[in-house]
């Protein structure tokens, strides 16, 4: 009787995980450039851009698109606030070189002038990442570490 | 090289021994590590760092850049025997670890992806005492079978979507037990070790962004012990003789076929179930042990004693469901649910080799923090029960004879990602 409940309890909790399972926005809502492409785009436009270095079979750059970049708010905050640049570091290994990045999924972020100003890698939750895109935007990386501002957020 | 591997694989037995009674899907663990074990060991297309090594090789080219796992688990199992006749039995308190230690990395940004590791493929056996011999007299009934494997492994991504593994296992395995050592034609038997070489194929294919199949062929690795040494009862007259040349033919880890679905029904879900086909009616039959070179002479005909363990173990099928939940960035919550079939046949159940336990359930949780992930998981089996009903004779000397095993098992491992 108590396997038949466990497997009954697990049998519900599939259902209830389909049956709550948030609405996935739509895939390409982020406005992807190629490296050089957004290195142009920079010099018309006063915006920080993103560097975003990922394979196409790394898992966990898969999980980033699944839980961060198909997130509307995410969406909304790159496209309107920054450059977005998608490395895919086997097919253009010279950005990887250039910024040191062989790690995957990682984020390298310039100023509008170009510099580097913020790094981070590996697999984070939508309101990190979103703190991420806040913190940079801010300009916050100037007097604090991402940690410090994300617990002022 | 031959030897290097059995200093490696012997250290790693000595580090987990004794192993008794680890037996779940049949000999086999329901999952290798805490996250695999955490949801019921359904893994075969679920993503895997380390563990992709003992599980399905392809999931090793989930590893994004280099990460290394060092755990294991910690297994304390619960029987008891009775004998015709006799009242229960308890076996003795029993807490066995049974490590693993993993590296994998991918090559560069290439699509090839390498590790090895070496973990506790499985292993059965018991340490029951004071239990009456067919004598009436006290006696114990001891066993002890332990298969550890190193796996070098490598993966490839074929395209964004299919991935290909391949295992090369280094096995070694060893066998001790008692049969009644006081009683006449009691054996006490030690040393039997043999390596062996297997290999597990693996493909992953991810459908889309929600759905994933997987499958692993594992090939069957035939064990030749020997080594061992025989303590044989011949009772009043020639009493106690030892031989020194002891071997078991015909005792296999058996060939293994497996699926798997994994599903996504949210960013933060993740849904598995697996079946398994076990294929112990070729490997476990009749194993038979053979003792020569006595240390006296012997009377003619008992200078090479030959002994069959007549177990004709049937084939298993494994059902696994397990699912995991990320409540947030640093905690992930699972759950899983196991049933083997119990591979042995009622009518040769044997006390030495007790792989009954069928249902097993499971919960985990993952703690990350940075690059480090800390799993951890609990694993009961349930208590099967079982009763030679066999009739008497030579080959089976356990008729009417009741066997009821279930086992707790905690899992930990720390992974580091660099």
């Amino acid at each position: 009787m108590p396997r038949l409940s466990a497997l009954a309890g697990l049998v519900l909790l599939a259902v209830l995980a389909w049956a709550s399972a948030p609405a996935m926005a739509a895939e390409g809502g982020i406005h992807w450039l190629e490296y050089d492409a957004a290195l142009a785009a920079q010099k018309t436009q006063d915006k920080p851009m993103l560097i975003y270095f990922h394979l196409p079979y790394c898992y966990r750059c898969k999980e980033m698109k699944i839980k961060v970049y198909n997130q509307a708010a995410v969406i909304d905050k790159l496209n309107a606030n920054f450059i977005a640049a998608k490395v895919d570091v086997e097919k253009n290994p010279a950005p990887a070189k250039l910024y040191r990045s062989d790690y995957t999924p990682s984020y390298v972020f310039l100023s509008p002038g170009g510099k580097e100003v913020y790094r981070d890698k590996g697999v984070m939750g939508e309101e990190r990442f979103l703190g991420m895109l806040d913190y940079v935007q801010s300009r916050a990386y100037m007097r604090k570490s991402l940690e410090q501002f994300m617990k002022g957020r | 090289m031959r030897r290097m591997l059995g200093v490696v694989l012997t250290a790693l037995l000595v580090l987990s021994a004794p192993v008794w009674a680890w037996a779940t899907n049949g000999m086999n663990m329901i999952g290798t590590g805490a996250v695999s074990s955490g949801m019921g060991g359904a893994d075969v297309a679920v993503p895997a760092g380390c563990t992709a090594i003992a599980g399905n090789p392809a999931q090793l080219a989930t590893t994004c850049n280099r990460v290394v796992s060092v755990g294991g688990a910690f297994l304390n199992p619960q029987m008891e025997v009775t004998m015709p006749g006799q009242s229960g039995v308890d076996n003795e308190f029993q807490l066995f670890p049974l490590p693993f230690a993993g590296y994998a990395q991918r090559i560069g940004t290439s699509r090839w992806s390498v590790g090895v590791g070496i973990f506790a493929q499985g292993g059965m056996g018991v340490d029951f005492n004071n239990v009456k011999n067919f004598m009436g007299n006290d006696d114990s009934l001891y066993s002890q079978v332990a298969f550890m494997r190193l796996a070098p492994t490598v993966a490839y991504n074929v395209t964004d979507k299919l991935t290909l593994g391949l295992t090369a296992f280094a096995g070694y395995a060893t066998i001790d037990y008692d049969f009644f050592p006081r009683g006449v034609q009691g054996q006490h038997v030690t040393g039997l070790s043999s390596y062996t070489i297997a290999g597990r194929f693996g493909a992953n294919y991810q459908i889309n962004d929600q759905w994933a199949v997987g499958a692993t062929y594992t090939t069957e690795s035939s064990l030749d012990f020997d080594g061992g040494e025989m303590r044989f009862n011949f009772g009043p007259g020639l009493g106690q003789v030892t031989y020194r040349d002891v071997k078991m033919d015909d005792f296999t880890w058996p060939r293994q076929v497996e699926v798997g679905v994994s599903f996504k029904p949210g960013p933060k879900w993740l849904l598995a179930f697996d079946v398994s086909w076990v294929n112990w009616a070729a490997a476990i039959k009749t194993v038979t042990v053979t003792a020569s070179n006595p240390n006296v002479a012997v009377p003619a005909g008992y200078d090479t004693l030959t002994i069959p363990f007549v177990m004709d173990w049937k084939d298993q099928f494994v059902f696994a469901l397990g699912a995991q939940y990320e409540i947030n960035d640093m905690w992930t919550v699972r759950a899983g649910y196991n049933y083997g079939q119990n591979p042995v046949p009622d009518n040769t159940l044997n006390p030495l080799f007790p792989a009954i336990v069928e249902h097993h359930l499971t919960a985990g949780f993952t703690f990350t923090y940075q690059d480090w992930d800390f799993d951890f998981a609990l694993e009961h089996g349930f208590s099967n029960d079982q009763t030679n009903n066999g009739a008497p004779s030579s080959t089976n000397p356990f008729a009417g004879t009741e066997v009821s095993h279930y086992q707790d098992t905690v899992h930990i491992m720390v992974s580091y990602r660099f």
